[in-house]
C-alpha cells in the first residue's frame, strides 16, 4: 500500500522542550492543424532561441527522417550530452521539436501518437476491481514535411558567412582558432585562452578566445570531441575567410 | 444507525469485539494511507522513485464516490500513458498549477488555506495561526527544510495522515478514550479547516493542470474528503 510518505512529510514531531521555536523555519501547446508556413517560422524560432543546440538539434531531425524508436533517439541525444553538459533532458529537445511542430510521435504503424492512448486495466482482486496502469504504446518520432524542409534548408557554410559578414575586424581570430583546432587531437579551451587570449584585437573591447569558439561551433565549423576540432565546415571556412578579405 | 457508527459505539462503550475493532483499524489504516498519499501528491514535483510506486500501485474502482473514481481513473491513465519525458511534463504542470508565473493572486491554484480564506487572497493570515496552533497542541512543528507555511495542504493533509495514526495505535493498545479524542479531532481539522477550503483549491486546480494526473488529482481530493468527512459525522451521528 502506498503511504507516498518516505521521509518527504512537512510535519515533524516537537521536542519536548523545543515547544515553539522550531516552527522557525518552455510551454505545451494544442494540437491543431497548424499552417504549414507558421510551422515552418516556429522551427526557425526555435533553432534561433537554442543558438547552442543547433547542431543537436538538426541531428534529430535528420536521425527521425525513417520513424525512429524513442528510446533509440534518446540514447543517441545522451551520446552527444555526454561530453556537453545540458539543463535539458535528452527528451526535452524532442519535446521542443514536437511542439514546433518539426517533430511527430507517431506508433509503430505509423498513425498519431495522440490517437492510441493507452488505457488502464480492470483486475478483480478479493472480489473488488482495481484499475492497474497499462504499458504505453511503443512510441516513434518521425521528422514532419515542415522539418524536413527546414533540414534541406539549412546550410552551415551560409550560417558561417552570416557571421563573418557581422565580425570584420575578428577574421584574424577566427583564421587562428581553425587553424590551431585542425590537428589531429584539437585543442582545450586553455590552450586556446592562451594562444589568443593577449592578441591587440581582444583587447578592446576586452573579449576571449571563448566566445568565437562558440561562434564557430554554432556554426558547425568546430566540434567538441575531446578537444575543440575544426570540421570540414570549418576547413571550407577558412576558405572563405581569405577569399573574402581578398575581395573586400 | 449505519454499521460504523455501532463500531465506535462499542469503541466508547468499552465493549468493542476484537474482529470489529480490527476491521476499524484497518479503515483507519486505509484512511492514514490515502490522506499520505494526497499530503505526498501536493508536497513536491513527482520524482522517478514516486512515479514508479505510483505506476505498480493498483486504484480501486468503485469506490462509490463518483469523484473519487475519476480522479483515479484519470491518474492511472495518465500513468499507462508515460513517457521519457513524463517526469518533465509533471513538474512543468505542478509549477504551473501550483505557482503559476503571474504576479496577482489569481494566475494559480495556490495551495495555502489563507489564500482561499482571506479577503484579498493573502498568505499567512488567521487560517496559518490557527492550524499552527493546533500543530503545537498535538506535539508537531513543521519540517526546519519545508519552507512553505503551515496552512499548505499538504502539512494540513499529513496532519490527518499523523492522527490516523495515532488512532490505529491507540486502538491497538486498548485505549478507546485515546482513539475517541482523536476522531473528534480529525472531525473538528476537517470542518474548519481541510473540508472547508479544498474545494475552492480543486475548482482552481482544475482549471490550471493541463495533464490528466493533476486534473485526476483534484477529483480524488475533492471525493476522498468528501467520503471521509461522511465517515467520521456518520461515526459521531446520533441514533
Amino acid at each position: 500500500m502506498l503511504t507516498g510518505l518516505k521521509g518527504e512529510d512537512p510535519l515533524d514531531l516537537l521536542d519536548a522542550d523545543d515547544e515553539h521555536e522550531s516552527l522557525n523555519d518552455p510551454l505545451l501547446q494544442d494540437e491543431g492543424a497548424a499552417d504549414p508556413a507558421t510551422v515552418v517560422d516556429t522551427v526557425t524560432e526555435l533553432f534561433k532561441s537554442m543558438p547552442t543546440y543547433h547542431k543537436l538539434l538538426l541531428s534529430i531531425l535528420e536521425s527521425c527522417i525513417e520513424k525512429q524508436r524513442i528510446s533509440v533517439v534518446i540514447e543517441s541525444i545522451d551520446e552527444v550530452l555526454r561530453n556537453n553538459f545540458s539543463v535539458y533532458k535528452a527528451a526535452r529537445f524532442c519535446e521542443l521539436l514536437e511542439q514546433a511542430g518539426a517533430l511527430l510521435k507517431v506508433t509503430e504503424e505509423g498513425t498519431q501518437y495522440a490517437d492510441a492512448k493507452a488505457q488502464p486495466i480492470l483486475v478483480e482482486e478479493d472480489g473488488l476491481e482495481y484499475f492497474k496502469a497499462n504499458e504505453p504504446p511503443e512510441a516513434f518520432w518521425v521528422t514532419t514535411e515542415e522539418g524536413r524542409r527546414f533540414l534541406e534548408a539549412d546550410d552551415p557554410l551560409e550560417r558561417f558567412r552570416d557571421n563573418l559578414e557581422n565580425e570584420r575586424v575578428y577574421h584574424p581570430i577566427f583564421t587562428q582558432i581553425l587553424l590551431l583546432c585542425s590537428n589531429e587531437k584539437g585543442r582545450s579551451i586553455e590552450e586556446l585562452g592562451d594562444a589568443l587570449d593577449d592578441d591587440p584585437i581582444l583587447q578592446k573591447p576586452r573579449m576571449y578566445a571563448r566566445r568565437f569558439v562558440e561562434i564557430l561551433e554554432r556554426c558547425d565549423a568546430l566540434t567538441w570531441d575531446k578537444g575543440w576540432k575544426t570540421t570540414g565546415i570549418g576547413q571550407l571556412g577558412l576558405e572563405e575567410i581569405e577569399r573574402y578579405d581578398k575581395n573586400g | 444507525m449505519t454499521k460504523m457508527a455501532k463500531k465506535m459505539r462499542a469503541v466508547r462503550s468499552k465493549a468493542l469485539l476484537t474482529a470489529e475493532q480490527q476491521e476499524l483499524i484497518n479503515l483507519i489504516e486505509q484512511r492514514a494511507a490515502t490522506y499520505g498519499l494526497l499530503s505526498r501528491f501536493y508536497y513536491k514535483e513527482v520524482d522517478q522513485d514516486f512515479l514508479n510506486e505510483l505506476k505498480e500501485a493498483r486504484y480501486p474502482a468503485n469506490t462509490g464516490n463518483p469523484s473519487v473514481d475519476k480522479g483515479y481513473l484519470l491518474i492511472v491513465t495518465y500513468l499507462s500513458n508515460i513517457w521519457e519525458n513524463s517526469l518533465n511534463e509533471l513538474a512543468v504542470d505542478f509549477v504551473k498549477t501550483f505557482i503559476g508565473s503571474g504576479s496577482d493572486a489569481y494566475s494559480a491554484a495556490f495551495p495555502f488555506e489563507s489564500v482561499h480564506t482571506s479577503e484579498r487572497r493573502l498568505l499567512m493570515q488567521d487560517a496559518r495561526d490557527e492550524v499552527l496552533a493546533q500543530y503545537r497542541r498535538a506535539g508537531l512543528a513543521k519540517q526546519s527544510l519545508w519552507k512553505e507555511s503551515e496552512d499548505h495542504i499538504s502539512a494540513e493533509l499529513e496532519y490527518m495522515f499523523i492522527l490516523c495514526n495515532r488512532t490505529v495505535e491507540a486502538l491497538s493498545k486498548g485505549d478507546e478514550d485515546e482513539a475517541y479524542s482523536l476522531l473528534v479531532s480529525q472531525l473538528d481539522f476537517l470542518t474548519d479547516h481541510l473540508y472547508a477550503w479544498t474545494p475552492m483549491l480543486t475548482s482552481e486546480m482544475r482549471r490550471f493542470a493541463q495533464t490528466d494526473f493533476y486534473q485526476g488529482l483534484a477529483w480524488l481530493t475533492d471525493g476522498f474528503l468528501e467520503t471521509d468527512f461522511e465517515f467520521l459525522e456518520d461515526i459521531f451521528r446520533e441514533e
